[in-house]
Parts: C-alpha cells; sequence; structure tokens
C-alpha cells in the first residue's frame, strides 16, 4: 500500500504487527531516499557503516541528533523544489535548525495533520480562537516554529481571531465579540503551552474576567519547561483552566519543527499517542539502548512524512517514557508515552573559554 | 560584577592595591599557601574533587619547599623580583588554574588582581571560600592589601580598567578570549603571557605495549589524562598516535582498546552524562561530514574511536570531549614531528626513554610541543607551563654588574 491509502484510515486504527508492516519498507524507503539524495546523510551513514535499506525494525535506523540540523543545511531535494524553510530558535545556542520543505513534503504534513487533528475536531472547520499575536507573521518566507504550528493548526478554523497584540497583552474586547458570536457551540482554541497559562489565564485572574470556554477545545504545544519551573504540572495546568474558564476539553500535543505533521496529541487519559505515520522509541541516555516500557529515557521519533530531508529518525534531547502500545484506555491504538522534559544540559569544562566552544567546522 | 576581596570595598574605582614586592619566597608568602593547604585537606567536603585535592598538595609547604630551591638554583647569581601587579584572567570553568596563577606570582611577591567568570560553579565557590577564610585571618593583614579578585563576566570596562593599573596580564582561554583580551591596552611598560587553546595527545610505543602485563596500571593513568574534566582541558588526551611496526599495531590497538573497555566497566566516568554524549555524536556525525571518515563502534558510551589519515588531519578539528579518540599509526617517531604546529602541547608517551625523546626532539626540532610527560601526568600542572617558567615570567630581573 502507498503511503496516500493510509491517509484514509483513522491515525490510531493499526495495531503493532500491521503498523510495522507498513512503517518499515516505507522507513527503509527513505532511508534510502535520502542516503542517495544527501550528501551529509550519506557521509554519516557511510561513516558508520549503516548504508543498509533492509531494516526489519525501528531501532536499526540511524538516530540522527536534532540538533545536526542547526549544523548543516541537509536537503534531500534540489534547491528549486524548496517552497518553504522552517526554522526553530534553539535553547541551547543561537543557531537555528533549518527545514527545508519540498512540495510533497509539505502535502503530506497537511494531510498527516489533518487526519489527526479530525479525529479530535471533527471534519468541519470550527471558529478559531488563537491565543498569540498577528505579527509574528511579518516574514512570509521563513517560518518561525510558532508560527509553522498556528498556520498548520489554522487549516481546522475559520474565523481566526488572535485575542493579543503586538505587545502580548490580551484584547478583552476582541475575546468577548469572539465569544458572543461562537461561545455557545464547539469552537477551538489554539496556543502555546505557557502563553495561554501566562497571556490568557493570568492575565483574567489579574483583570478578574468572566470567561466561558465550556464548549471550547484548546490544542496546545511548545513544551513545559517554563511552566515546570513555576511547579505548573500537566495536572495543574488542567485542573486551572477547568477551574476559571470551565474549560474541560485540552490537548496538549508533542511535536517537532523537523517533524511538522506527524504529531503525538494527548488523549483523555494525558498519554501522548503515535499515529500511524510515526513512531517512538525511548533510549537509555547514555548506552542508547532501546528500553522497555515504563522507563525514563532520550525519545529517539521516527516519521514517514520528510520526503525533502532526511527527518525520519531522528533522535531528540527530550526526555520521556512510553508506557506501552495499543492498550491505552482511551482506545486508540499504537503507542502512548509522556514527555518529562529536556536532557539536562551539559557544563562545558576545560582550558577552552565557554566562547570557543561552538562547532568549528574544518576546513 | 562581584567583588570578592578586598571585602571592603564595593565600587572598583576604591580598589587600591600594593605595588611594592615581597622578597620571592618570604616566610609569610610560604605560611600563607600552605595554610590554605590544612584549610582545604581538612575539609571533607573537598575530598570529591581529585583536581583540588591535588591543587591542595600542590600547596604543601613541602612542595613549595622544593619550588623555592628550584627556583634559587634558576636565579642564583641573579637578582630577581616580582614585577608588581599582576592581572590574572582564568577561564570559565577550570576551577584550579586561578589559585595556580596566582599563587605562583605570589610567591615571588607580586600583588595580584584575579578575574574569576561569574558563572556559578561548585569548586570555584569551594576554592575561593577556603582561601578568603585563611586571608582573613588577622596574621595575613598584610596580604590583604595585595590581593583583588572580582567575579564578573565579560565586560570590557572591568578588564580595561584592571589591565591599566597591571604591570603583568596573563591570559587563560579559549583562542577567541585571547584575542579579544588582548585588543585591551596595557601600561606601556607592562608584559603579558598568553595560553590560548592548545591540542594534546598520547604516543604509544606498540613493541612496549604488547608486553605489558598490567593493563589496570597503564589505563589507571591513561583514564586520569583522558577523562578527567571531561576530556575537554587541553593537556586532556584527544589522539593516540601508534609508533611501530604494522602488525605489531594492529595487534596492540585491539588490545589496548578491548582493556579500555573491561577498566571503564569497573571505572565509569561519572562525569559523562547523556549531554555530553550526545554532543559526541555531533561531534562525530559533523566529523563524517566535513571529512571522510570511519567511525569504529566499540559498543561502550564512553569510547569513540576515529582513524584518521595523519596528526595534520586532527588539526581544527572539533572535540566534545566524552571519551572521543582520534587514531593515528606511523612507522617511526620522527613521523609524528612533520605536522607539529604552535597548537600541540602535551604529548602522553608510554614505552619511549627520555633519550629516545631528546633526540627525535634535537633531530625535529619541532614548532610546538611544550612537554613530554609519562601517561598519567598530563594533566598535572607544573610551573613551566607552555613554554614559559611561569616562577621566571612572574620576575623581572636587576643586572648588576
Amino acid at each position: 500500500m502507498k503511503i496516500e491509502d493510509y491517509l484514509d484510515i483513522s491515525p490510531y486504527s493499526l495495531s503493532k504487527k500491521d503498523k510495522k508492516e507498513f512503517l518499515i519498507p516505507q522507513l527503509n524507503k527513505l532511508n534510502k531516499v535520502h542516503y542517495e539524495g544527501s550528501m551529509e546523510y550519506k557521509s554519516i551513514l557511510d561513516s558508520y557503516n549503516q548504508n543498509i535499506f533492509n531494516n526489519d525494525d525501528y531501532d536499526s535506523f540511524y538516530p540522527m541528533p536534532v540538533r545536526l540540523f542547526k549544523e548543516f543545511d541537509i536537503k534531500t531535494c534540489k534547491s528549486e523544489e524548496v517552497i518553504k524553510v522552517l526554522t526553530s530558535s534553539g535553547t541551547t545556542s543561537q543557531k537555528v535548525s533549518k527545514i527545508f520543505l519540498n512540495k510533497e513534503t509539505s502535502r503530506l504534513q497537511t494531510n498527516a495533520l489533518v487526519k489527526i487533528m479530525q479525529t479530535y475536531l471533527g471534519k468541519e472547520r470550527l471558529p478559531m480562537l488563537i491565543i498569540d499575536s498577528k505579527s509574528i507573521f511579518k516574514d512570509r518566507k521563513q517560518f518561525s516554529a510558532r508560527g509553522a504550528g498556528i498556520l498548520g493548526l489554522s487549516n481546522f478554523g475559520r474565523d481566526h481571531t488572535y485575542v493579543l497584540d503586538e505587545h502580548m497583552t490580551l484584547d478583552e474586547g476582541l475575546l468577548k465579540d469572539f465569544l458572543n458570536k461562537h461561545g455557545n457551540k464547539k469552537f477551538l482554541i489554539f496556543g502555546f503551552t505557557f502563553m495561554v497559562r501566562e497571556y490568557l489565564y493570568e492575565e483574567a485572574i489579574n483583570r478578574k474576567l468572566k470567561i466561558d470556554l465550556s464548549n471550547g477545545i484548546l490544542i496546545h504545544s511548545g513544551g513545559w519547561k517554563k511552566l515546570i519551573d513555576k511547579a505548573v504540572t500537566n495536572e495543574v495546568y488542567k485542573s486551572d483552566l477547568n477551574k476559571i474558564f470551565s474549560l474541560k476539553n485540552i490537548h496538549d500535543f508533542y511535536g517537532m519543527v523537523e517533524q511538522v505533521g506527524s504529531i503525538f496529541v494527548e488523549c483523555e487519559y494525558s498519554f501522548l499517542h503515535a499515529p500511524i505515520f510515526s513512531d517512538i522509541l525511548a533510549r537509555d541516555p547514555i548506552t542508547h539502548e532501546v528500553l522497555q516500557f515504563g522507563h525514563k529515557g532520550l525519545l529517539q521519533v521516527l516519521s514517514i512524512l520528510p520526503r525533502s530531508y532526511p527527518g525520519h529518525s531522528l533522535l531528540t534531547e527530550d526526555i520521556g517514557t512510553i508506557y506501552g502500545e495499543d492498550d491505552c484506555q482511551c482506545g486508540r491504538k499504537g503507542k502512548y508515552f509522556k514527555v518529562h522534559g529536556r536532557l539536562p544540559k551539559s557544563e562545558v569544562r576545560g582550558c577552552s573559554d565557554t566562547h570557543a566552544s561552538e562547532v568549528q567546522k574544518s576546513k | 560584577m562581584k567583588i570578592v576581596a578586598p571585602n571592603n570595598i564595593t565600587n572598583l574605582n576604591e580598589l587600591d592595591i600594593e605595588q611594592s614586592v615581597y622578597e620571592p619566597f618570604a616566610s609569610i608568602l610560604i605560611e600563607f599557601i600552605d595554610d590554605v593547604s590544612k584549610n582545604i585537606l581538612r575539609d571533607n567536603a573537598f575530598k570529591e574533587f581529585p583536581e583540588l585535592l591535588a591543587l591542595a598538595f600542590w600547596m604543601r609547604k613541602a612542595h613549595i619547599k622544593k619550588l623555592k630551591n628550584y627556583f634559587l638554583d634558576k636565579s642564583h647569581d641573579k637578582f630577581l623580583l616580582g614585577k608588581g601587579i599582576v592581572f590574572h584572567l582564568a577561564p570559565s570553568n577550570v576551577d584550579t588554574i586561578f589559585v595556580y596563577s596566582w599563587f605562583i606570582s605570589l610567591l615571588v611577591g607580586n600583588s595580584n588582581i584575579i578575574r574569576i567568570s561569574d558563572k556559578e560553579n561548585t569548586q570555584t565557590d569551594m576554592l575561593l571560600n577556603s582561601i578568603m577564610a585563611v586571608l582573613n585571618l588577622n596574621k595575613y593583614k598584610k596580604l590583604r592589601k595585595r590581593v583583588a579578585i572580582i567575579r564578573y563576566g565579560h565586560e570590557d570596562k572591568i578588564t580595561k580598567l584592571l589591565s591599566s593599573i597591571c604591570d603583568c596580564r596573563v591570559i587563560w582561554g579559549g583562542d577567541t578570549t585571547v584575542q579579544h583580551i588582548r585588543s585591551i591596552p596595557i601600561k606601556p611598560s607592562a608584559t603579558e603571557l598568553i595560553f590560548p587553546d592548545k591540542f594534546s595527545f598520547s604516543i604509544i610505543k606498540a613493541s612496549e605495549f604488547i608486553e605489558l602485563s598490567n593493563f589496570d596500571k597503564f589505563f589507571e593513568n591513561f583514564y586520569k589524562d583522558a577523562y578527567s574534566f571531561n576530556q575537554m582541558a587541553c593537556s586532556s588526551i584527544k589522539l593516540v598516535a601508534w609508533v611501530g611496526e604494522e602488525n605489531i599495531i594492529q595487534e596492540s590497538k585491539i588490545l589496548f582498546w578491548n582493556n579500555l573497555n573491561s577498566y571503564l566497566n569497573k571505572r565509569i566516568p561519572e562525569d559523562i552524562q547523556g549531554a555530553e554524549i550526545i554532543n559526541k555524536l555531533i561531534a562525530e556525525a559533523s566529523l563524517a561530514i566535513t571529512n571522510n571518515i570511519c567511525i569504529k563502534n566499540h559498543k561502550n558510551p564512553y569510547i569513540n574511536v576515529i582513524e584518521l589519515e595523519s596528526l595534520e588531519c586532527a588539526d581544527g578539528l572539533y572535540h566534545s570531549g566524552a571519551g572521543l579518540f582520534y587514531e593515528i599509526e606511523v612507522g617511526d617517531l620522527n613521523e609524528i614531528y612533520k605536522f607539529i604546529t604552535r597548537k600541540h602541547q602535551t604529548i602522553a608517551q608510554f614505552g619511549f626513554s627520555k633519550d629516545e625523546l631528546k633526540d627525535s626532539i634535537k633531530l625535529n626540532m619541532p614548532n610546538g610541543i611544550d612537554r613530554i610527560v609519562p601517561v598519567g601526568q598530563a594533566l598535572d600542572f607544573s610551573n613551566i607551563w607552555d613554554g614559559n617558567d611561569l616562577l621566571l615570567s612572574f620576575c623581572r630581573e636587576i643586572d648588576i654588574k
């Protein structure tokens, strides 16, 4: 079957064996495409003697450290085929990841995202409240991760309403207008995890606003680092939003600019789920051996969507636990897991000052 | 910015540092340093930091007396005095360098200004607390006018001010930092000592290695040189050069990496955590992209070996530490010297006689290499560093005819 055929079935409908039968040949094919299409990727696989295109399990694919996309421009397609460059600012350095998308990758990403989100939102486009500012779309050719996230989700909405101004201040009037118009029927709310907390929730408390979001479905993403520092866990986050806004329908998702589309959405039981386009492994942070379910480890994410850059098997710097496969209480098939945060950063030691610790590309 | 010493000022403009010098190795100086040593050695908190203990042993009276004899021997019919005020810029995250630099300068009688990074660092804080406790004793009141310790980031204004009052400036740090600080002027009469980035490696005579009966002892030494400071010090072994006949080298290599593997199974480099391992993988993949290399899988997360054609290939390569080793082979010791540059600092050797090494240096007269030591001593601090005798470099000589 081709990947297109799988866009027609539910993204959580394949059990372990069927999913593997579908994904492994696709991943092998991609491995070859990227090996032949990217000098950089070929050099890496050759150096490790990993130029193998008949792997029989997920863990045999070379997990490429995501940070390499910050150090090098790595793409598989021709330059003239690039229609979009996604960028993400990193927390570890000033460098940004550059992800080159061609038409096919971009289309697959959109389609996969649609399939995944429809299972949470339904097929109809919903009125959409965006907890962000329009001002982030200044440059149309370079997309920040934030902008790409909003645009991706915008396909599921209509009447897109950005309720923050360029200073990230909540525009009460806009919010109230939106709710007057759409508040009594199902609507979509999208925002970055900490922004929803800081610019909507905390602002509403400060201004003593009465806002009813009981018909809303909140989709949020972007990581927990800032909130964990303030002791706001996912549980606290959800119960607070429920208390203040009567907002019950809340889904976090885990995704990255290096694998847009095949995202991992949180179910009603607070587990993130791998859709049929992707799989996930947890590895021991030191030995990189694949861990059994229930053990905390470094996450490796596999996806069959990246066609224009070798992003089909990536080693993240995120720590998570995979709890099981096919047997989540919510009924969705596939692996389910949680992300706990980022790998603790290393301290640079040595005679060389930290100023000079950036990667020096050799001549 | 934080002024650690003197503790009675809050503004750098109030800094009034004594410019006259003590007699080299005056007894109050030796006593002070010995007291710091005692203070560190009686504190159990230091026990888990071998590099701090090594520093404390270096400061003991018995060792300082050896330094004194060495100094007297070097200067026997000369008249050497300290330069005056020495300004030390220590690298961030190398906790002990600032003390060595400061105390050697102090021993020859100088007043000292020490810049330490404002980044939090447990070892640095422990050292500073211990030193300050001794310095604040009544008997060292006079010494307090001879030291300023300032913690700050990369703030040129402060560096400029301190540079304008010193008679000698010492810069330890990465090449970029060194270059940058050198652009900040010092007094016309002031001198400067520079310790930029360096690269160190090991040479092993295969025919001797293969005869080894006690691998544990060897790898205890090798571990010290390669895995301390997460392999990121200038003197850390980052490359292993094999010397000898092809077939003996091949046999030795297998023995070497297998036995290092067994040794690391017994002694895990605790410093190396997940982030360091990822950095190492990124370094490997980056090298794969920029250079044509072969990465051997040693099935040990603390050993990664990359074979290179020659020493020259390692020049400028990104190194992430955490047990990443380049490996080269040569038939004869003299082949090593072809590619030696000023960047090369320490050779940690195994299996060569002192005469062999001296002869090879005489024959090749390399542009670089500051020291050749037995494996196990690469990180030992010495007053002779990067080709300078620090004791003498902090002095001026009065020529009396």
